[in-house]
């Protein structure tokens, strides 16, 4: 117990319910029809990570990883996984009706052909600019680590912007 | 290639919402909408779910002509008389 009256636990409780993470888990866990689930489309938003995401791999292929950019990558994660848990796709998939499947699954689709392309051609693109620079080992490590945060990045918020544009907008929807 | 419906029509007729409807053949209250709008096209199983729970043949709800107006065939019996 501290001057505050409260022990680091109920600190970190009053954390939680601060962030409404707690009120989210509740909706979401309730057999209510009425609990004001908001899962809009987003048109976007999403664009924000994807552009971070390529921005960092690019960046760490063409100067260096930064401390700085290191740091970026926590916000960057934190508004895609924020975009993937409101946007249409973010509710449990257990809950998908036979729309939603089909959206989820065109949504995911569309994303991995996508970055599939874009790793076919990126990969050996970086292979080539990696021998002819003779990089080194700890730049190797950082366009490495940029990779995975980019296509982390695309993977959360792309299958999102393309199920948001697949859906009509908030207002239709609700009529 | 559109796939017109009247299920707005039916569920008016019936006076059953659009949640009521969703719950009876086990889908989301916004899909009936997304039917109606004709954003979204039935698997064949959702389309017969719906006309069965109406009482009527799929044809009846589902067509990839679009529908005569509820105005036409009143006319015509006017006309009748």
């Amino acid at each position: 117990m501290n001057v505050s009256g409260k022990t680091a636990w109920q600190k970190m409780d009053s954390l939680v319910r601060w962030s409404g993470v707690s009120d989210r888990v509740k909706r979401d866990m309730s057999n209510e029809l009425e609990t004001g689930r908001r899962h809009r489309p987003m048109r976007w938003v999403p664009l924000i990570p994807m552009a971070c995401g390529a921005g960092l791999v690019v960046a760490a292929a063409t100067t260096a990883m930064t401390p700085v950019m290191y740091a970026a990558v926590g916000p960057m994660v934190a508004t895609m996984a924020a975009v993937s848990l409101n946007g249409p796709l973010g509710k449990p998939s257990i809950e998908d009706d036979e729309r939603e499947a089909a959206l989820r699954k065109d949504s995911f689709l569309f994303c991995f052909a996508i970055l599939a392309f874009a790793n076919m051609i990126g990969g050996p693109v970086l292979m080539l600019m990696a021998a002819l620079n003779a990089w080194t080992t700890e730049r190797i490590a950082g366009v490495a680590f940029a990779l995975v945060v980019g296509n982390m990045a695309w993977l959360g918020a792309l299958p999102t912007l393309y199920a948001s544009w697949k859906s009509p907008r908030s207002s239709v929807a609700e009529e | 290639m559109v796939l017109h419906n009247r299920i707005a029509l039916f569920r008016a007729e019936r006076t059953i919402s659009r949640r009521e409807l969703a719950e009876a053949v086990g889908v989301n209250n916004q899909t009936i909408g997304y039917l109606e709008r004709g954003d979204y096209k039935p698997s064949l199983e959702l389309a017969m779910k719906i006309a069965q729970h109406f009482g009527v043949s799929v044809e009846m709800l589902f067509s990839f002509q679009r529908f005569e107006s509820i105005a036409m065939p009143l006319k015509r019996v006017e006309e009748e008389e």
